[in-house]
């Protein structure tokens, strides 16, 4: 192991470095990691090519061309996701509504492998104790779950306020 | 290959060390706040270790590699947030996806991102649809961020008069 090898290493670490930030800023902010359990693959397989790259095993137009392939292939996809709503449907997971007007769905919880504990787990999460306070529960896309209030288990707005001080009292305005 | 088992206890113990003392010095304290290049390098910096590892490239080869990424890693998010060009050149910048109720078609286009996406994040956000939403964001993060309509915002204190 010589000195011009550890320099080549920091070359390459560089380089791969700016290529990866230059594919990321290309694919956008959503694409990598952050949206569905499929950004993050692409996240995992960006990351994961990068070692036989900087340590010299591949070449760099090697490790550039299958990086490149990648990308391009995700940021297809992501386009074609965009413009048909059948390609979103076929390649993303579309939401999943588990509580309805109180009333917990054990159809659509079966079909998405959830059981009724890690939804009131869920939910407990969100600060619901109890599934009739919940309008409308959904297993999003990216596996989270949304909680929308029923109307009556809503924190006050500021435009009950104004409703119910017209009825005791008329606002300075 | 023979490995044997202290070589293999020397190298993952000095590159763990390594990698906090790096870690440290960088100055993330946590990974709550990850942009899309921080997580590249987090995953980057995961795989450089185990050729270490199993002894198939030397120790200072590791050193080197993993030190290069993290230092230049440093270097740039250090520039971005002095320098407005170099952020605007790394970080695409937080874009309005709803303002004052209505969808900014524009933008979304311009993000790739349906309607039924931005209606989910809505939802993860408590809110139902984008009349009670006076700005939502498309942050650097990749993130969407909700401002509720003032009509629609929880009571503050400051509506009860209990401030003034």
């Amino acid at each position: 192991m010589d000195i011009n090898e550890l320099l080549l290493t920091a070359l390459r670490a560089s380089f791969v470095y700016f290529f990866l930030l230059l594919v990321v800023r290309v694919l956008g902010k959503r694409e990598v990691g952050a949206t569905s359990a499929f950004d993050l693959i692409v996240a995992l397989i960006l990351g994961e090519v990068v070692d036989e790259i900087i340590y010299g095993d591949v070449t760099i137009l090697q490790g550039v061309v299958a990086i490149v392939v990648v990308a391009v292939w995700h940021l297809v996809n992501s386009w074609a996701s965009f413009k048909s709503q059948f390609i979103d449907k076929l390649t993303g997971a579309s939401p999943t509504v588990v509580v309805k007007n109180g009333e917990i769905q054990r159809k659509n919880l079966a079909k998405e492998r959830l059981n009724e504990e890690e939804l009131f787990s869920e939910l407990r999460m969100m600060g619901v104790e109890d599934p009739k306070e919940v309008k409308q529960a959904t297993l999003e896309p990216n596996g989270k779950i949304s909680v929308l209030l029923a109307d009556w288990a809503k924190p006050v707005q500021y435009q009950d306020l104004s409703k119910a001080g017209s009825k005791t009292q008329k606002r300075k305005s | 290959m023979e490995l044997d088992l202290t070589g293999i206890i020397f190298r993952v113990s000095l590159m763990y060390l390594y990698a906090l003392t790096l870690i440290r010095i960088s100055g993330k304290q946590s990974i709550g706040q990850l942009s899309s290049m921080d997580l590249v390098v987090t995953l980057i910096i995961g795989d450089l270790f185990d050729d270490v590892f199993w002894a198939e490239v030397p120790l200072a080869q590791g050193l080197v590699g993993f030190g290069t990424v993290i230092l230049t890693h440093m270097l740039v998010t250090c520039l971005s947030s002095r320098s407005k060009l170099t952020d605007r050149l790394v970080n695409s910048p937080a874009r309005v996806l709803i303002q004052d109720g209505k969808l900014v078609q524009e933008n979304l286009q311009h993000e790739w991102m349906r309607q039924e996406t931005l209606q989910f994040e809505l939802r993860l956000q408590g809110e139902e649809h984008p009349r009670g939403v006076q700005e939502a964001r498309l942050e650097p993060e990749g993130q969407t961020s909700v401002i509720k309509a003032a009509s629609n915002k929880p009571v503050q204190k400051k509506d009860l008069r209990l401030f003034r």
